[in-house]
């Protein structure tokens, strides 16, 4: 009996001093936090980067085979887009000349408004919501910086800076949210704003639109720069569903996001942004 | 021991492959949490008088899904030797088990480890679980499933190093 209870309290005293040394191994972690994960993503961003290449290779190649009834609708759409776009294009031809000085002077104050940093994806975390980009503070990337492709779609805004690496909140994160306004080419109509919530999992969806606002599929949405943190008129999606509900003080709306974190390497970080006030 | 390094620097590939290779392959970029299957595999089917290795390898992949998917150091870590204590209790009643009733325990245990895991980690990321629980049921689905694979995988590779010990006693 005596033997086994000094088994047994030995077992105990061992859990105990088990438990401290974790504890004190996860305390330690913590305080050297940015050193530790600066230090394994360095180690692990060159086979991150060829297995991201070799995944979206890998993708390209089963892409016709897996989706080839979505091609197939998407092909009908994008023909259906393409004779609308057509007609337009003639109308639009006519105004072309009117709006070519405004253009210019658009052109021009847009291209020198923002200065960016082109860094490349290492890791995806679709779940949550988050980006691993490949360049951090030695490339002045601090947080709230937003991130967008060579297309100027908004993917997200960086969260977390590391020494050489930066953790990016993307649009599709549950904690995002995008003020975001609908691109109408009527200036005369009053803008419709509203915010693009994240759902996880790569979705968003398109929240807190006046119920008296008309919105309807097809419609484009830019960010409208309410919040500080994306400059104006970056593309964020376009509207795929509305509801409206009487009971609701908002309407809501499904809304199919340009960006595409699975098959994108290269991004630009904006570094030099600042919303005037 | 002599397996404990090829085990972590598995973990540590894992890991990369399923945040890098895989989100682009799989649909909605839900990707089976490889480094959790393989460590709760090696929990499960080691050795009792050898626990030092299953403590090593808990604390190994804890560590490889805190950099990678945790904000702060410990959720994975904790969350894990959580799971640890709860799969070595229920070995005192496993004891001896097998065939069906083996693989059955293996099946309830993971599922309770892997929502708690998934639990724990979203916790900490700020996304409430409720809101999405289709999305954790294919995680569940997904999870199972390479779990199964790794269950059959680990009693083949038994199985043959029993084989091969009785050889030399012969």
């Amino acid at each position: 009996m005596n033997l086994y209870l000094k088994k047994q309290h030995s077992l105990v005293k061992n859990i105990v001093v088990l438990l401290i040394v974790i504890l004190v191994f996860i305390g330690m972690l913590n305080i050297f936090q940015e050193q530790v994960r600066d230090s394994v993503y360095r180690i692990s961003a060159p086979i991150s980067k060829s297995f991201l290449n070799a995944s979206s290779n890998l993708a390209g190649f089963f892409e016709p085979f897996l989706h080839a009834k979505e091609l197939m609708q998407e092909n009908q759409t994008l023909q259906q887009q393409n004779q609308n776009l057509a007609a337009q294009v003639a109308l639009l031809e006519e105004s072309l000349h009117q709006n070519q000085a405004l253009g210019q002077l658009a052109q021009n104050t847009k291209a020198d408004s923002f200065t960016t940093v082109a860094v490349h994806v290492i890791g995806l975390d679709a779940v949550n919501g988050l980006m691993l980009i490949d360049k951090g503070s030695d490339s002045n990337i601090t947080d709230s910086m937003p991130l967008i492709s060579a297309q100027k779609v908004v993917y997200g805004k960086v969260v977390k800076v590391y020494k050489g690496f930066s953790q990016v909140l993307l649009i599709s994160s549950k904690q995002s949210l995008v003020n975001v306004k609908i691109q109408d080419a009527d200036p005369t109509k009053a803008p419709i704003y509203g915010a693009i919530k994240g759902s996880g999992n790569l979705g968003v969806y398109l929240d807190l639109v006046s119920t008296d606002a008309e919105i309807k599929p097809g419609d484009v949405l830019v960010t409208s720069a309410l919040e500080g943190i994306f400059p104006k008129d970056l593309l964020v999606g376009s509207i795929t569903a509305s509801t409206k509900n009487d009971l609701q003080p908002f309407q809501t709306a499904r809304v199919q996001a340009y960006f595409d974190p699975q098959n994108t390497e290269n991004l630009f970080v904006i570094t030099n942004y600042k919303q005037e006030k | 021991m002599t397996k404990l390094i090829p085990i972590i620097l598995l973990l540590f590939v894992v890991t990369l492959l399923q945040m890098s290779f895989l989100p682009g392959l799989m649909p909605f970029g839900i990707v089976p949490n490889l480094a959790f299957v393989i460590y709760f595999c090696v929990i499960f089917f080691e050795d009792p008088s050898r626990y030092q290795d299953g403590l090593m390898v808990t604390i190994a992949a804890g560590f490889f899904l805190d950099v990678f998917f945790s904000p702060m150091f410990g959720v994975a870590i904790g969350s894990l030797l959580a799971i640890y204590a709860l799969v070595k209790v229920s070995y005192h009643f496993l004891n001896d088990q097998q065939g069906p009733l083996l693989f059955f325990s293996f099946v309830i245990l993971f599922v309770i480890g892997i929502v708690a895991y998934s639990a724990a980690i979203e916790y900490a990321t700020g996304s409430p679980i409720i809101g999405n629980s289709a999305a954790l049921l294919v995680t569940v689905a997904y999870n199972l499933l390479a779990a199964c694979l790794g269950f059959y995988g680990y009693q083949i590779s038994i199985r043959r190093s029993q084989r091969t010990k009785q050889l030399k006693l012969l």
